[in-house]
């Protein structure tokens, strides 16, 4: 019998049936659901996308969606890259405490998020009732959707740009402060270019995670049809309803959202692994 | 420019890393900050570029102290350890990156930066790869981009932080006496840290010796070299010998012992392990009565004339007698 | 990477003015309603606005009737609720002085426009024989019936069985709890609504018999006709009132009080009660629509929550409250 050399890898056939296991796994998991969404959102021929995308019902759930996303995604853009920069830069006390308060929105369900802005912002809260005197409506409206989605989504972007900005340049913003620059020529010029990549990348997370929350968003938004619902809830409103297909077409829309940002983050990922090759590894003092 | 540092602490988490320093640098000095690593050298380089804040103490330039001097503002020429080149900007914009930075009435015209900047890269004699990415130098290239970079901007005093440090060994020594010719055209005081001291004896006008936070000597390399007021000082510049004649300790380097057959009033015997003529002196390793070894260093002339062989019973004494008590 | 940052700020304010200048004067009226009155209220809302005279923006949102009710308390400013118990209106007022204590006698009906029962929905031609409620307990037999502790219409199904039960059983309790204990121990799961429930039942083809209400079994009947259900109906259900008010502390905000009146006041009307009929409800007022609306609606004996169990506070404080009776039930 030939004898092989002894191997650092498992044998050939264990190897592929990982591999097959691998992939049946995602098929499963993953591939089978969608394509199931797919099917049954044309189960009833075209007709239906047209139906679902002509209602002013789902226009508007649309249009809900991307506004909460285009409002919440530049925001917490900024306030990750605050958030980011201040606990990589300063000798903050809380450092601890704004890292556990960051990974709050991963840990908490949504749905206890959303309960808690009723209790804070809520009619029957002193906030809320002080709010409402003063004509100010949160809860219920526009302002507690892009409450809601900005709290859930806040991590993405700190957590994705901390570790870069720990991991290097500030040997090159000493460096850049010496030459004379000032903070905003510093970030502009050294900063923002090392983790670019990673703020697309958290970006896209981001945005994929604002138009997607369901859990968080369903508890404030009071499922008002035209005016409340976005769509992650008109997808659920219309399965509430027995409309499968209306309700598979709206949810595709959602998966073709998913796709585009999974084929974005891919991307990204890629660009973003490759501008991290370090020049030399820098040391710290 | 001059640097006064006055008695400068400091700490982190309640670790001392400078305690009590105080130096003063003249105009045009090139001075080398030595020590052991984690000595504080590299902080007190820092503190002196405003990037870091001493607990208490100050640097004062040309007479006027720095403490409220942004470092943005101190026009110091700081050259890191590992250069700190800006990845995603080429040589050329690299170098005018100062010249860009500055407010807008002091800005030079675009003509001007590109004037200045060809000037730097004639002076590093790189202006051949102006266009090129840091990623795509060699590590005596970027050193020499580094230096460039702060020279840009016009700055009243260098510090350079290991500047020789991540070279390999010959490039090292070329780019030594590069430094050591820029300085002299150039005329800026310099500070610079090392671990070196070879380095350190070679480029420097003056050097002072840092450990434990706190400066062991400071002098001309040959007031150091020669005349060090500790054994931690001795033994830093070079390889040192203790010889214990009657209770007493000499310390000695290998050059400074003399052997010979015949013993005198203030020799050791010793024991010969051995020999190895291959070099500019004769390195003889030697035992003493207690079995310390230690290790002399001869002239070739010397050592025909001795005609020592290994096992051999020989008398070491040392020719300069230093001792420290 | 700076200009594409910078142009998003413009397009943001643009985008926020453009989402706060919503100053349409239109009389806006939102009608909080629980999961399966979409499609009717839909209707209704269409036919109300094409008869009143004066252009109006009629809102629903839809949900558990519960959570409804607690968005309400929590200040989603319902003009008028529409929702599937009346328990769910009484603590507007209770816990939140929304409405008055008597909200209930303000309407026509005990405020309710239109009724349900709760019927077995089997599958087709009945072959586990369920004719009845003593025949859920049969063995072999499996019921679908969503969780009362979360779903309105569940606990419609938990208080008629226990109605029967207690005519059964000469109103001892004991034997009325251990006929109870049986019949969800017949229950392999219980779906947190009404809609998941019939979804089991008939797309999931789990179970022997739905207990549903009887415009959703009408409708799984229209819905399904490949899968052929029939409809069973028991010697004695409950009269399942879904209740409808105006919230006054609302209207008066909004300034909708005549519009909110005008609109439940039209669920009477006898182009509404039909289109209630149509929806599978039973109209409270059967006389004046066409007879013909009525075929589907079988006779049977109703008892109400009132006479039975003395109101809906007291139903639930005795059987769905913590560890009260539907928990012990629920306990091996």
């Amino acid at each position: 019998m030939k004898h092989t050399p002894t191997s650092i890898s498992e044998p050939t056939w264990a190897r592929r049936l990982l591999i097959a296991f691998a992939f049946l796994h995602v098929a499963l998991l993953i591939m089978l659901p969608f394509a199931s969404v797919i099917a049954q959102a044309c189960a009833d021929g075209m007709s239906t996308f047209q139906t679902v995308f002509r209602s002013s019902d789902t226009r508007h759930a649309i249009k809900l969606t991307l506004l909460i996303a285009l409002c919440a995604v530049p925001l917490n853009v900024v306030i990750g890259i605050c958030l980011a920069w201040g606990v990589t830069h300063l000798k903050l006390p809380g450092k601890r405490l704004i890292m556990a308060v960051l990974d709050l929105p991963f840990s908490v369900s949504p749905v206890v998020v959303g309960l808690l802005f009723i209790l804070l912002l809520g009619k029957n809260s002193p906030c809320g009732a002080w709010l409402e005197a003063h004509g100010c409506k949160i809860i219920f409206a526009f302002p507690g959707l892009l409450l809601a989605t900005l709290f859930v989504t806040m991590p993405f972007v700190a957590k994705e740009l901390i570790p870069l900005m720990e991991g290097h340049s500030r040997d090159e913003e000493d460096a850049a402060r010496l030459l004379g620059a000032g903070w905003l020529r510093i970030f502009w010029k050294i900063t923002l270019p090392e983790i670019k990549w990673g703020l697309l990348y958290g970006t896209i997370l981001c945005t994929a995670r604002a138009m997607g929350e369901f859990g968080a968003v369903a508890v404030v938004s009071g499922n008002i049809r035209g005016r409340t619902n976005t769509l992650p809830l008109h997808v659920e409103a219309l399965f509430q309803d027995g409309e499968l297909s209306a309700a598979s077409a709206a949810a595709s829309l959602l998966a073709l959202l998913g796709l585009v940002s999974l084929a974005a983050r891919t991307i990204t990922d890629i660009r973003k692994r490759k501008g991290r090759t370090p020049v030399l590894p820098t040391q710290h003092h | 420019m001059s640097i006064q540092v006055k008695d400068i602490h400091k700490s982190y988490a309640g670790t001392r890393v400078l305690n009590g320093i105080s130096l003063n640098v003249d105009d045009g000095e090139l001075v080398a900050l030595l020590g052991p690593s984690g000595c504080g050298k590299t902080t007190l380089l820092r503190i002196i570029a405003g990037l870091e804040a001493p607990d208490s103490g100050d640097v004062i330039c040309d007479g006027v102290s720095t403490q409220d001097i942004p470092p943005s503002a101190r026009r110091v020429g700081f050259v890191f350890q590992h250069y700190a080149l800006f990845r995603h900007l080429s040589v050329f914009e690299n170098i005018a990156f100062g010249l860009r930075a500055k407010p807008r009435a002091e800005r030079p015209s675009e003509e001007q930066i590109r004037e200045k900047v060809n000037f730097l890269l004639n002076l590093i004699q790189l202006d051949w790869i102006a266009k090129r990415l840091p990623s795509e130098l060699s590590g005596g290239q970027r050193q020499r981009v580094a230096l460039a970079r702060v020279l840009a901007i016009d700055p009243k005093y260098l510090l350079l932080d290991e500047p020789f440090g991540a070279l390999d060994a010959k490039v090292r020594l070329e780019l030594r006496r590069w430094l050591r010719d820029r300085h002299h055209d150039l005329g800026v005081t310099t500070i610079f840290v090392t671990h070196d001291q070879e380095e350190a004896l070679d480029v420097a006008d003056r050097i002072v010796l840092v450990n434990n936070g706190q400066i062991q000597q400071a002098g001309s390399p040959d007031a150091l070299y020669n005349h060090p007021v500790s054994p931690f000082v001795c033994d830093f510049l070079g390889f040192v010998n203790t010889l214990k004649i009657n209770g007493k300790e000499y310390y000695a380097r290998p050059h400074e012992i003399r052997l010979s057959r015949e013993a005198t009033e203030q020799s050791l015997p010793v024991v010969v392990r051995s020999i190895r003529t291959a070099g500019q002196l004769v390195q003889i390793e030697l035992d003493d009565a207690d079995g310390r070894p230690f290790t002399a260093a001869i002239p070739h002339e010397q050592f025909e004339q001795l005609q020592a062989v290994p096992q051999e019973r020989l008398f070491a004494s040392p020719i300069v007698k230093r001792t420290f008590n | 990477m700076k200009t594409r940052l910078l142009a998003t700020i413009p397009l943001l304010l643009v985008f926020l003015v453009s989402c706060s200048d919503s100053t349409d004067k239109t009389p806006t009226l939102l009608n909080v309603s629980y999961d399966p009155t979409r499609e009717l209220y839909k209707e209704i809302n269409q036919a109300f606005a094409a008869q009143y005279g004066q252009p109006v923006h009629l809102e629903q949102s839809h949900g558990g009737s519960g959570k409804q009710a607690r968005a309400v308390i929590d200040g989603l400013e319902a003009d008028v609720v529409t929702l599937a118990l009346g328990y769910d209106i009484d603590i507007l007022s209770t816990q939140a002085k929304l409405l008055p204590a008597d909200w209930q006698e303000r309407l026509p009906e005990h405020s309710t426009p239109y009724y349900s029962t709760v019927v077995f929905l089997v599958r087709k031609g009945n072959p586990k024989g369920i004719h009845d409620w003593g025949d859920l307990v049969k063995e072999g037999v499996e019921v679908i019936t969503p969780n009362p502790k979360t779903s309105g219409g569940a606990r419609w199904n938990y208080l008629a069985a226990w109605a029967w039960a207690d005519r059964q059983f000469n109103h001892d309790e004991a034997n009325v709890i251990d006929y109870m204990k049986q019949l969800f121990r017949h229950v392999p799961v219980l779906d947190t609504g009404a809609r998941g429930a019939t979804l089991t039942f008939a797309q999931r083809a789990k179970g022997d018999v739905l207990l549903a209400w009887e415009n959703e079994a009408l409708l799984a009947l229209r819905d399904y006709p490949k899968e052929e259900f029939e409809i069973v109906c028991p010697s004695i259900s409950i009269l399942a009132e879904p209740s409808v008010a105006i919230v006054d502390a609302n209207v008066e905000k909004h300034g909708t009080q005549q519009l909110a009146k005008d609109y439940l006041d039209f669920l009477y009307t006898p182009a509404a009660q039909a289109i209630c009929a149509k929806h599978f409800y039973r109209a409270s007022r059967p006389q004046t629509i066409d007879a013909s609306l009525l075929v589907p609606f079988k006779e049977l004996t109703l008892v109400n929550i009132r006479d039975e169990f003395g109101g809906w506070a007291k139903a639930h404080a005795k059987h769905f409250a913590s560890d009260a009776l539907f928990d012990q039930i629920m306990k091996r």
